[in-house]
């Protein structure tokens, strides 16, 4: 089970932000996305969710079904997840309720007070995963603190049991032990056959869980590789810098 | 079109206009564009509070109604004829009407607003009956004399030239007052009133200051409106001209200065041809206004370029131009900023109480000039409670702030921000329709006034002041190393140039003290470099820089002196090194998770020079 | 007390009108000003049902619930989805507004501007409850507008679809990538805010006969109502309407007929000035 994407290009109307992309990921794997503010992570993966105003060309798919002429619901009914990054979660909906929400693709009944077993059972995996959730499921999302939110937000993405996940920057504003504890989780959920796309800033705790690496730089991708190719952070601060042809230079690691 | 033809072409345009019924433009013609430049006033009014206040006050007709029936009471019960008589009288009356309705309506926003000012269309009638010996209630005010302009009666074609000159000179004196930081500061205010009281605008005034503008070419459209029809009943101000105004606006753009007369242009022509339909105009007017809504609901300009990109679609253009997003260019390390007057910002004893939780427990400490002060401490520490409290957001429960000599802790925002506080925003508010230099700019507005009417009349001073601000925008950012973005709509930055932009805008009022709030966070390493020169560079200067970071690695890179904050209260403070091996310190704020040895790796970044390569 | 009960009948018509706006507010952010015409066509396709057709009640009822439905949902498709791509919502206002007045244009033209009778649906006569009197029909409106607005804000906060619907309108593009279906959510508003005008309208005609400028008199009204209760609350709606039309009653009753807008004006300047956001807060504030 994969998630691909093969020669994608689009943007914002005129502006053209993704230039020939290709990148692919698949179960128990996580592929890290790097790059600069500007070079077009954040705008990959709301293509790929169907969220990028204009796609121009490029296939997507997912588990082989093409996913280009869906709309957002229909791509997340079909087992993609999407974490934005900012740890948007509706700050005046409850933990509980929040979850709730995140298991609108699975069936329920559309009136009447009851839920539909399984988003019942979604709810309970969730606080199995997160204690931390269990114990705040009334508190409105909007008092929690950051990496609540965080995992909050994680939590909800899961809550349809998807194929594969695509985080965006999940560790932004949060401190060094709770991010970690989130790289930690992703790490997990790689454990459980997901399909990860890991978009990140921080660049070591990233490889650290990583399978596979693009680094896009103006839309495009300047390198790819196996992780261990990565491995040495001064290599990825060259490549900020500009100079490209030490990555493609170095042999995949033993 | 070059520089030098582009007025010459307007002034050409404007004698024409002028000139029509010389040019055998017939009666009924005339009349449709005296009623078209009445509407257009109206509109621009509405244009002033929807388009650039961002408010949707759309009691547009409450004033007309107000101008026209006080130029009529003026006219008829003393006798006078005067225009400018009338004029000065209907703009006194609206005036004063606008802010009385406009004080209300300040605490209003969005719906509610609308609702509220929709809402004086229908008090129309029954006010009017109230004061039925002044305005002759629902049977109308009758016997409105042939208006007068120093003497010389203005009757048929004086009176053309006499509305078509005023709602050019009105459109003039509109335009001058939105392409000016006055605009621009609206602008800032649409988009957030937190960063308009940031940068030491008082929302209040200015709010006022846009009912109370949008108010004058209403005012001035009834007094037109009453003297070209010499007749006014309740009938001519009903809801229906209320949405036909509020349509007129949006279609023809709310944001843009001449879209008033294209909008109203449409919506005084094309219902009068409606009529011809009988029975079935209202059918007509009705199906005409959804496509009205659908077609142009983001403006004239929206259409066409909506246009543009559908044609582009289906290839019958060529491919657009990849609009590069702008990128910085490489740091300008040398360079240096002229020197800033740092002061003491000190805090004592500081609590802060929600409900009887301690955001802030007892904190004191003091950000000294010509050094970097940082604020660390996990989420939920109180770091943002008490920078929120030093800006003036949140009232102390206890204890005392003081920039200087100064107190601070009883200023609102925008006073505090007027004494020489300036801060950034973790998520910035970038005002859409603004370049990045005019941004920058905006941030010594409140500190470099320039004052109303310089900038109507486009005075010396005024161009002068603009121009002087402009350069140092523009100074500021290519010292910052993103001088290539000043052209750009600053709501098209990536994140990493928009804090760097907010920086810059800090510097442009020269405050006593810099707060940044969580400037580094979301910034890849070479944007953080960007930021760590850009702190450099105020620190040497003189200036007082309190830094709220998470990003440890920046703190301990950049800091002089560092407090660390926990559950509110101050835990410890020091140097970078004292507060590196303080074990209790990393416990605390790692969560006890992470060895000191682990920190360490996670330690200060060495210099870009590698190792390996 | 008769006042009270002639008060509450009026609230209750505003109260549906601002039912009908909270739940298309809630699901799209859009304000649907041409709700109080569906209304108004409520009691018109009742008339044609029961009256025209000769159907017998229940069958009219039901009739007229399909076709003001229909006509909804034909409105959110033709003036309504068209927009809801672009930035600002301003432009729905003026599609709502053309509806409003293109629907107004088409009762005039079809069935002209006398009001038309619809049998009472409930032949009994008046009640006396509680000291005053009150017309049958009307008793039922007031407890169907209440019985409706209470499902809903019970349904918005306890089924999934009607949180999915209360997340839509606190952020709309977190909600598409948590895979709520934002499209249907407003298609199947728009289609019960049109049922619920539909299957009302024998109750509402009732009261006000069949009458074009039914939908004038009754749109800014309703706004006024959810501005008093907080947009996107459904009690608050229930609270804001029943609170205008007990307003209007003893305004009517104890000062001059001219008096009840003012009043009606000055109490929701003073509930807006302690409450900006109205009693309930704005669950679906949406600055255009």
């Amino acid at each position: 089970m994969s998630l691909e994407v093969q020669g994608c290009s689009g943007g914002y109307g005129d502006i053209q932000v993704l230039r020939d992309v290709s990148v692919a990921t698949s179960s128990g794997t996580i592929t890290v996305v790097l790059g600069r503010n500007g070079a077009g992570k954040t705008s990959l993966l709301s293509a790929i969710a169907g969220l990028l105003p204009t796609v121009s060309s490029g296939s997507i798919t997912l588990d082989g079904v093409d996913l280009r002429r869906m709309t957002p619901y229909d791509r997340i009914a079909g087992g993609l997840a999407f974490v934005q990054e900012g740890k948007r979660v509706f700050h005046r909906r409850s933990v509980e309720e929040n979850l709730v929400i995140g298991g609108q693709t699975l069936p329920h009944p559309l009136f009447g007070l009851r839920r539909g077993a399984q988003i019942k059972a979604a709810i309970e995996q969730a606080y199995e995963r997160f204690p931390m959730l269990a114990e705040r499921r009334n508190t409105p999302a909007g008092k929690m603190s950051g990496g609540q939110q965080q995992m909050l937000a994680i939590a909800q993405a899961l809550m349809p049991g998807p194929k594969a996940l695509m985080l965006d920057e999940p560790s932004a504003g949060l401190a060094p032990a709770i991010a970690a504890d989130v790289f930690a989780l992703v790490d997990r959920l790689k454990g459980d056959g997901l399909a990860v796309l890991l978009v990140e800033q921080v660049v070591e705790q990233a490889l650290a869980i990583a399978d596979e690496v693009i680094v896009l730089e103006g839309g495009r991708v300047v390198a790819r590789g196996h992780v261990s190719a990565f491995d040495d952070a001064a290599v990825v601060r060259d490549l900020y810098l500009g100079r490209h042809e030490r990555m493609t230079e170095r042999p995949p690691g033993p | 079109m070059t520089r030098l033809s582009r007025p010459a072409a307007t002034v050409v345009l404007l004698a024409l206009i002028l000139a029509l019924p010389w040019l055998g433009v017939n009666a009924y013609w005339t009349r449709e564009i005296i009623l078209v430049a009445i509407l257009s006033l109206v509109v621009s009014g509405l244009n002033v509070s929807l388009g650039y206040a961002g408010e949707l006050a759309v009691g547009q007709v409450a004033l007309y109604a107000s101008g026209a029936y006080v130029a009529g009471y003026v006219s008829v019960s003393h006798n006078q004829s005067d225009i400018l008589l009338a004029l000065v009288a209907a703009i006194v009356g609206v005036v004063l009407i606008g802010l009385v309705t406009g004080i209300p309506g300040l605490r209003l926003g969005g719906w509610s607003l609308a609702m509220v000012t929709f809402f004086l269309v229908l008090l129309i009638p029954p006010v009017l009956d109230l004061l039925q010996k002044q305005t002759g209630g629902s049977l109308g005010l009758t016997g409105i004399p042939i208006p007068t302009l120093f003497g010389h009666q203005l009757n048929g074609r004086s009176f053309y030239l006499f509305v078509v000159a005023t709602t050019m000179v009105w459109f003039a004196i509109f335009r001058n007052l939105v392409k000016s930081p006055h605009g621009n500061a609206l602008l800032v205010l649409k988009q957030s009133p937190i960063l308009a009281s940031s940068l030491g605008i008082s929302v209040y005034r200015l709010k006022l200051f846009a009912y109370v503008v949008g108010a004058i070419p209403a005012g001035v459209a009834g007094v037109l409106f009453a003297f070209l029809s010499g007749y006014l009943s309740p009938d001519s101000f009903t809801f229906s001209l209320a949405i036909e105004i509020l349509t007129a606006s949006i279609v023809g753009g709310s944001q843009s200065v001449y879209g008033a007369i294209f909008g109203a242009a449409l919506l005084q022509i094309v219902p009068e041809r409606i009529a011809s339909f009988q029975t079935w105009s209202l059918v007509v007017y009705g199906g005409f206004l959804v496509l009205a809504g659908l077609l142009f609901s983001d403006g004239a300009v929206g259409f066409a370029r909506r246009g543009l990109v559908m044609a582009r679609r289906r290839g019958l253009l060529g491919a657009p131009a990849s609009r590069r997003v702008a990128v910085p260019t490489a740091i300008k390390a040398q360079g240096a900023l002229e020197p800033l007057g740092g002061a003491v910002l000190s805090v004592s004893g500081l609590s802060k109480l929600f409900g009887g939780v301690a955001a802030v427990d007892n904190v004191t400490l003091d950000a000294q000039p010509g050094q970097v002060t940082a604020l660390i401490g996990p989420n939920g520490s109180g770091k943002t409670t008490l920078l929120n409290l030093i800006c003036g957001y949140y009232r102390p429960t206890s204890g005392h702030i003081a920039l200087g000599e100064r107190p601070l802790e009883s200023r609102s925002p925008d006073r505090t921000a007027r004494a020489g506080v300036a801060r950034t925003f973790q998520t910035p508010q970038i005002p859409k329709g603004l370049t990045t230099r005019a941004f920058v700019a905006c941030g010594a507005f409140s500190t470099d006034r320039i004052g109303v009417v310089p900038t109507i009349l486009r005075l010396p001073s005024f161009r002068r002041r603009t121009r002087d601000q402009d350069a140092r925008s523009l100074r500021l950012l290519e010292l910052l190393g993103i001088g290539d973005a000043a052209d750009e709509a600053v709501s098209s930055l990536p994140l990493g140039t928009r804090r760097l932009v907010e920086v810059a805008r800090s510097l442009a009022s020269s405050p006593k003290v810099f707060l940044f709030d969580e400037v580094g966070s979301g910034l890849d390493e070479e944007d953080l470099h960007r930021l760590e020169l850009a702190i450099d560079l105020i620190r040497n200067a003189g200036g007082t820089v309190v830094l709220v970071e998470h990003n440890f690695p920046l703190v301990l890179k950049v800091a002089d002196r560092i407090h660390v904050l926990s559950n509110g209260a101050l835990l410890a403070t020091g140097t970078p090194e004292e507060i590196q091996s303080n074990a209790r310190v990393l416990e605390e704020y790692t969560g006890s998770r992470v060895s000191g040895a682990a920190l360490a790796e996670v330690g200060p970044v060495d210099d870009d020079d590698g190792g390996s390569a | 007390m008769t006042t009270v009960w002639a008060g509450l009948a009026i609230g209750a018509l505003f109260s549906l009108v601002a039912i009908g706006y909270n739940v298309v507010l809630l699901a799209s952010g859009v304000f649907n000003f041409a709700y109080a015409q569906l209304v108004m066509l409520g009691t018109y396709m009742t008339y044609v049902g029961l009256v025209t057709l000769h159907a017998p009640l229940l069958v009219g009822i039901l009739f007229a619930g399909a076709c003001v439905a229909t006509i909804a949902v034909l409105e959110e498709r033709l003036a309504i989805r068209p927009l809801t791509g672009r930035d600002d919502l301003q432009g729905t206002l003026i599609t709502s507004i053309g509806v409003a007045i293109f629907l107004d244009g088409l009762v005039l033209k079809i069935w002209g501007s006398q009001p038309k009778t619809v049998p009472d649906p409930v032949s009994t006569k008046a009640l006396h409850i509680f000291g005053g009197t009150v017309e049958p029909s009307d008793l039922i409106l007031i407890v169907l507008v209440i019985v409706i607005a209470l499902g809903l804000h019970l349904w918005s906060r306890f089924t999934p679809a009607g949180l999915a619907s209360l997340a839509a309108a606190e952020d709309r593009d977190a909600a598409m990538a948590r895979g709520v279906n934002v499209r249907r959510l407003t298609i199947a508003a728009f289609f019960v805010a049109g049922l619920v005008a539909g299957l009302l309208g024998v109750f509402v005609a009732a009261r006000t006969y069949a009458v074009p400028s039914l939908g004038d008199n009754e749109a800014l009204t309703g706004f006024v109502a959810i501005a008093i209760g907080g947009s996107g609350s459904q009690i608050g709606g229930l609270i804001g309407g029943f609170t205008v039309g007990l307003v209007n009653a003893f305004a009517a009753r104890y000062f001059n007929a001219d008096w009840p807008d003012i009043v009606v004006f000055g109490v929701l300047i003073t509930v807006l000035l302690v409450l900006p956001r109205g009693i309930f807060g704005g669950a679906a504030e949406r600055r255009v």
